[in-house]
């Protein structure tokens, strides 16, 4: 595989290692993402993949290594220096494999949530919801009606999020995702729990979200059709060692990859 | 150092009465997930009871208690199948009001049944009093250190060796595992609530006659229950019995030999465990949990 | 009309113009002074519930020293007015600055801990602040208890009994206003966030640390207001008020009313003090049911309508909309159509 030109690259992920209790659960793995590419992280249950989006997004600090995000204008930021709350204002924005939603509250209320970093409002102008709060506040509002008719949930807005089913909720995780101008959107298996149909519609919209929102995207997933179907590259890991990087052919095709999931026998579909 | 031993015995003696409500107060979280603030209250309303049929109707203290207890089994069944059984979808916060809310449903009762006067029970052991190195011990209280210790070495030995501890044990670490399992875990939740009434109004009869048997006689016995069991921890059943006896030396200390240590030993001692929360958030015996995202 | 009256403001409004109608209603001899009392005192308690309302109901965090903080709030404004002979405005600054310090750090604190590990940590706060109250006789009075007169506004204007109750009145109609703006937005976002996922808050870039103390802060901060009202209106502060109890009534008050819900706090208030004080105490055999009652309304409303009433408010007028939508063939059939096209158009994609 062409090692990428620095200038191209968004995310760098250099020797990071972290073990919880004396087990490596991520050992030692480097990969990088093009910048506004689609790329697949894969492997077998319990292989760190989630383990590697918690380091990246600082939900774990890693005990070695560094994580690199470099932004459009060339600028490079460590984000092992940051803090939690902080790593979405480097533009990396994530969902979760548990959807995270606040069920009591409504579709729209919830997408809202996502543009927090990017609303820039005084706690004294809020109580006394000065004008320019208000205008902040509808203009808001009127950009996360926009992503949810491009997700195609728009006549749900005012529903509650907790009663909605798994595939809308996983829909209003992304579309809280796209709320926050995001550079690198990180998936946690967006397709599970969804049917064939749905995950057909879901590969399309990511692909459209990476167009329309000039964004990198990095995704675990379990369903095999969807990432062949959508990846640029793929990294497969297992037992938090990265046993293979490529194209979906590639990938297809190598034995080691073959061998983690399928035993020492037998061919990935 | 003869003075100690007084402190150090007459610790012993109150850290049983924390050490049983902290076990009331860990058995109840362990196996229905919420924090029983409800504990004094319950333990108050059995102890009424003893003291009304003892002083008001003229049983012995003998007689009595086993009402006591038998009313205190009968609550923890009724409380368990009527309210905690049923509040499956309330979340830990919801099941935590539902126990602020039996704080009141008995303080309402309490004088409805029993009258609003005051009571005052008579010690376990009458008389008779014992003179260790020269502090003057009664049997009384060598009583309560000793049937203390002993209902904590036959709880822990049941949690730890039975077939029914066990089954606790299974419960308290995941409770649709037990389930699937075979383990009743209704009945053992049951168990536990009455259990946990039991243990409150032994602390409750124990404590009674150091003072009088009034609506809130056992507030402050609660609260060093409830420290004991956060600077313990939830984790663990013997971390908040620990805790309850080292607490109650560390209070008996900081009374006796801080200056006016009457008056601010309690509060001081109340803000260093804050301090300790701070720096063992889970408990001396706890451990921290890896939150999974 | 319905459209103006569907504006928070203007129903803070009205419920603020009716509270104050009251003192006339009892003048008249149509309702008993003490009634007017008794209702002010709910608006008292009301303010600080709301505080607990904004810190439990919307960031998820619990506190068991509501009472405490009330308590201090008001044997501070007690002593600055009375002992140190300084003026009402003085002592109420004192008197909400002073206790949101200390709720400050107890925010602090809680960034350690969890759920019960919290609740337990707030009350020894309280009951170290009422062994204050007790035992710091020259600060609080002691057993016998503070003494407070009424406002002096400026220097110069006294307020009778009746004119605190309607400066009380004031007060809720404009803290209501206030905290309708710090809820419905920005902020109250972030604090629903927090409570409803921690991981998702962060991720979205919510400073966990920042809305926290936050959270106590406006909690206190009402908590305070709350104690600075509570006694000057009732002129005495016995460190027996501010126990446990009191802090529970003001769960109790959030969970009947309905969390995160400004007019459930109130009805809450209403039906947990106000209804008790005027319906069940006047009759002997119903005085001391009292206790009784709210504990058996708590559990009910935990087990079955864990949203209070506020909700079932909600619920009912869902109901009442989808019969009106019922007779309304127009927006039912609007809507379905609505699905159809976008099932097509799914349909189509996917051929």
């Amino acid at each position: 595989m062409i090692q990428p030109e620095k200038k191209d690259i968004a995310l760098k992920v250099e020797n990071v290692s972290i073990a919880f209790g004396g087990l490596k659960a991520v050992d030692d793995l480097s990969f990088s993402i093009r910048r506004n590419e689609i790329y697949g992280l894969i492997g077998p249950n319990g292989a760190g993949k989630t383990t590697i989006f918690n380091c990246i997004t600082q939900f774990y600090k890693a005990d070695s290594g560094s994580v690199h995000f470099i932004h459009s204008n060339g600028k490079e930021t460590n984000l092992m220096d940051l803090e939690v709350h902080n790593v979405i204002k480097e533009g990396i924005v994530r969902t979760f494999q548990n959807v995270e939603l606040i069920r009591e509250l409504s579709i729209i209320d919830n997408v809202l949530v996502g543009a927090h970093h990017v609303m820039h409002q005084p706690l004294l102008g809020q109580l006394f919801n000065r004008g320019k709060i208000r205008r902040d506040e509808e203009e808001t509002r009127k950009k996360a009606e926009g992503i949810l008719e491009f997700l195609d949930i728009l006549h749900l807005k005012n529903f509650i999020a907790g009663s909605q089913p798994y595939g809308v909720q996983k829909k209003v995780e992304i579309a809280r995702t796209l709320m926050s101008n995001p550079d690198l959107i990180i998936l946690d298996e967006p397709a599970a729990g969804l049917n064939d149909t749905e995950t057909k519609e879901l590969a399309d919209r990511i692909k459209k979200i990476k167009d329309v929102y000039n964004a990198t995207i990095l995704l675990v997933e379990h369903d095999m059709r969807l990432v062949m179907d959508i990846c640029d590259h793929i990294c497969a890991i297992s037992f938090g060692e990265k046993i293979a990087e490529g194209t979906p052919k590639e990938i297809q095709s190598n034995p080691e990859v073959q061998k983690a999931y399928l035993g020492e026998e037998g061919e990935l579909e | 150092m003869a003075n100690f031993i007084g402190v150090f015995l007459r610790s012993l003696e109150y850290g049983s009465f924390y050490a049983l409500s902290a076990l009331s107060i860990i058995l109840v979280y362990k196996t229905s997930y919420t924090t029983n603030f409800a504990q004094a209250t319950l333990g108050m309303f059995n102890t009424f009871l003893v003291a009304t049929l003892v002083v008001r109707q003229g049983w012995s203290l003998y007689a009595a208690i086993p009402i006591g207890i038998l009313s205190a089994i009968v609550l923890g069944i009724l409380i368990d199948v009527i309210i905690i059984r049923r509040a499956t979808k309330a979340g830990a916060v919801g099941k935590q009001i539902i126990t602020l809310g039996l704080i009141s449903v008995f303080l309402g009762l309490a004088p409805i049944i029993f009258g609003v006067d005051n009571l005052s029970l008579p010690r376990l052991i009458s008389a008779g009093t014992l003179s260790i190195f020269g502090n003057p011990f009664s049997y009384n209280a060598l009583f309560n250190i000793f049937f203390g210790l002993l209902i904590m070495i036959t709880m822990f030995t049941t949690i730890q060796k039975t077939k029914i501890g066990l089954a606790i044990r299974t419960t308290a670490s995941n409770e649709t595992t037990a389930r699937i399992m075979g383990v009743p875990t209704k009945t053992v939740t049951m168990a536990a609530w009455a259990m946990a009434i039991v243990l409150s109004l032994i602390s409750g009869l124990m404590t009674a006659p150091y003072s009088s048997v009034s609506l809130t006689f056992m507030n402050d016995v609660q609260i060093t229950a409830f420290l004991a069991t956060v600077v313990g921890g939830f984790a663990t059943f013997h971390g908040p019995v620990i805790a309850a006896y080292g607490i109650s030396i560390l209070l008996n200390v900081f009374q006796v030999y801080m200056p006016e240590g009457t008056v601010w030993g309690k509060p001081i001692l109340y803000a260093v465990l804050l301090l300790i929360m701070y720096f063992k958030p889970y408990g001396i015996f706890g451990k921290q949990r890896v939150k999974k995202v | 009309m319905i459209k103006i009256v569907k504006n928070s403001y203007i129903q803070f409004i009205l419920l603020g113009l009716a509270l104050l109608t009251l003192p006339f209603i009892a003048e008249m001899g149509v309702i008993r002074n003490s009634t007017v009392t008794v209702i002010g005192t709910t608006i008292i308690y009301t303010i600080a519930a709301l505080g607990l309302n904004v810190l439990l109901g919307f960031s998820g965090l619990i506190s068991l020293g509501t009472a405490g903080f009330m308590g201090l709030a008001a044997y501070i404004s007690a002593y600055v007015t009375e002992t140190m002979n300084l003026p009402f405005e003085v002592a109420v600054l004192a008197a909400i600055i002073i206790p949101t310090f200390l709720g400050i750090l107890v925010g602090i604190l809680s960034l350690k801990f969890e759920g019960i590990y919290l609740g337990i940590a707030t009350l020894v706060v309280a009951e170290i602040l009422r062994e204050i109250f007790i035992n710091v006789t020259e600060f609080t009075g002691g057993a016998s208890g503070a003494l407070a007169s009424r406002p002096e506004l400026l220097g110069f204007f006294k307020l009778d009994r009746i004119q605190t109750y309607y400066l009380i009145v004031i007060v809720m109609v404009i803290i209501f206003m206030l905290i309708h703006n710090l809820t419905k937005g920005h902020m109250g976002r972030a604090l629903n966030a927090m409570r409803g996922s921690e991981a998702a808050a962060q991720a979205m870039g919510i400073n966990i640390f920042k809305y926290r103390l936050i959270a106590f802060g406006i909690a206190t901060i009402l908590a305070s207001v709350s104690g600075v009202l509570y006694v000057h209106y009732v002129g005495l502060s016995y460190p027996t008020t501010w126990n446990l109890m009191l802090s529970l009534d003001f769960l109790a008050i959030i969970v009947v009313g309905g969390f995160r819900s400004i007019f459930g706090t109130f009805i809450g208030a209403f039906i947990l003090f106000a209804m008790s004080e005027l319906f069940l105490k006047p009759i002997p055999a119903l005085a001391n049911i009292a206790p009784l009652v709210k504990g058996i309304l708590i559990i009910i409303f935990i087990l079955y309508y864990p949203n209070g009433l506020a909700n079932i408010k909600n619920q009912v007028s869902h109901w009442w909309q989808r019969r009106k939508g019922k007779k309304d063939e127009y927006g039912q059939t609007k809507e379905k159509k609505k699905k159809l096209t976008r099932a097509e158009v799914r349909e189509n994609d996917t051929a």
